[in-house]
């Protein structure tokens, strides 16, 4: 071992509980070997209900190795700028002991390297691919890649989020916006931000159906993904992160060909990054804030991270399907 | 306290700077509804039109009984939210800005107020 595991002990088993405002019905137990330390992960949704995630939080304090924030985000990356969800800062707030993630910190580092590999080994060349984000200010280093790749994206923040007819066609033009609205708009209830709870679990009622069509690859959070699908996807591929059997299912249904998750499949579904974020901080045993990229990139090389790749159409994991 | 002549200098120079703006009437493409801006210590309602994109200022006889969106609150709150000088989140989240819509028409106006005045 070398000096990334500073707290961890080999052999120890560390716990992770991932506190989700999203529904109950997707919650699960799992272990992860992550390199050499072994994380018993157990994942509670809370049906959109921050109070009772925030109990929940205090509760676990000090009681687990590291607890995961899910079904939100608490930090919102543009560029240079970094926003704070209001809800998702008071959750982050009910644990003085136990370190609370909410995946954003390793999503910058994981996202844009999960795309750089699709760029170079992936079923699909990406330049000139026309991409749908449905939303890119929570994965504004998924966007850049993308951009980086040779992607021509279209972001659906103002689309998907408040139902403005407006597509974003560039990452300025998303920086220009942001800048005026994400300050403010991170202080209303995150319900209204994002599909939480009974949200998640509801029929998925298109909205602009037209710019799924138009993209090759929809990429983003799969709630809001899924919250919006059109009855149809045939030959199309998605690039997102938490997905279960059944949301594979779903998708295949729909005729998209390829999934591409940027986290691990465990036990027939892909983790959250706020799940995997918690499982990295907890097998280092280092406080979250004391982390920075280059202790995500190198645990990263350490167990060969690659994205998931799935042929929906095939039921098998594609060549490259890795961690 | 802002009185009503002061209120419609106010929403006129609002409407300029959504019709003005490169983007907002695309944004409000296919949202036609009627705002209703009525001061809770002040005896003045006024309202705006947004119809295909583009915002007027409605005359005191074109007020219909019911809007799509009400907002109320004090005269000088109203009028802050409307100059650009206070965003609409901190009054509608404290209760001194009562917002009666749809949360989703409440969502697009927020986006809408942000964007006219910028960073």
């Amino acid at each position: 071992m070398d000096g990334l595991w500073e707290g961890s002990a080999l052999g120890a088993t560390r716990t992770v509980v991932s506190v989700s405002l999203g529904s109950a019905r997707r919650d699960h137990r799992v272990r992860y070997r992550l390199a050499d330390v072994e994380i018993d992960i157990e994942r509670r949704g809370f049906n959109g209900d921050v109070e009772a995630a925030r109990q929940a939080i205090a509760e676990l304090d000090g009681r687990v190795d590291a607890i995961g924030l899910g079904g939100l985000d608490v930090y919102l990356y543009i560029g240079e700028d970094r926003y704070v969800i209001a809800d998702g800062e008071r959750l982050l707030q009910a644990a003085s002991r136990t370190p609370v993630v909410d995946g954003s910190r390793l999503k910058r580092t994981l996202e844009p390297r999960a795309v750089r590999q699709l760029a170079a080994h992936g079923p699909l060349p990406l330049k000139g691919l026309p991409v749908l984000m449905v939303s890119a200010l929570d994965r504004f280093g998924m966007a850049v890649a993308l951009e980086e790749a040779g992607c021509r994206p279209v972001y659906g923040d103002l689309m998907f989020t408040a139902g403005i007819p407006y597509p974003i066609t560039t990452l300025a033009e998303l920086q220009k916006i942001s800048r005026r609205l994400a300050k403010e708009m991170t202080r209303l209830p995150v319900r209204m931000l994002y599909p939480t709870g009974a949200a998640q679990e509801s029929e998925p009622e298109a909205r602009f159906p037209e710019e799924y069509e138009r993209a090759a690859l929809v990429a983003g959070d799969f709630h809001l993904i899924r919250r919006y699908l059109p009855a149809s996807l045939t030959d199309k591929a998605v690039l997102t992160n938490t997905t279960t059997a059944e949301d594979r299912g779903d998708l295949a249904r729909r005729g998209v060909r390829w999934l591409f998750t940027t986290t691990p499949l465990l036990d027939g579904r892909s983790l959250g990054t706020n799940v995997l974020e918690a499982a990295m901080v907890a097998a280092m045993g280092r406080r979250p804030e004391d982390l920075a990229a280059a202790d995500f990139e190198e645990l990263l090389d350490r167990i060969e991270y690659r994205p998931e790749v799935v042929d929906l159409q095939q039921g098998a994991a594609g060549a490259d399907g890795g961690h | 306290m802002t009185d009503v002549a002061e209120m419609e200098r106010v929403l006129t120079e609002f409407a300029r700077q959504f019709n003005d703006s490169a983007e907002l009437p695309r944004m409000a493409q296919g949202w036609n509804r009627t705002i209703l801006v009525r001061a809770t210590d002040a005896a003045w309602t006024r309202g705006l039109r947004v119809q295909e994109g583009a915002v007027r200022l409605l005359g005191a006889a074109e007020h219909p009984a019911r809007a799509e969106i009400v907002l109320e609150g004090a005269a000088d709150t109203l009028a802050a939210i409307f100059r650009g000088e206070m965003s609409p989140t901190e009054p509608y989240l404290d209760g001194s800005l009562i917002v009666r819509s749809t949360e989703a028409d409440m969502m697009k106006l927020d986006v809408f107020t942000l964007m006219v005045w910028g960073e």
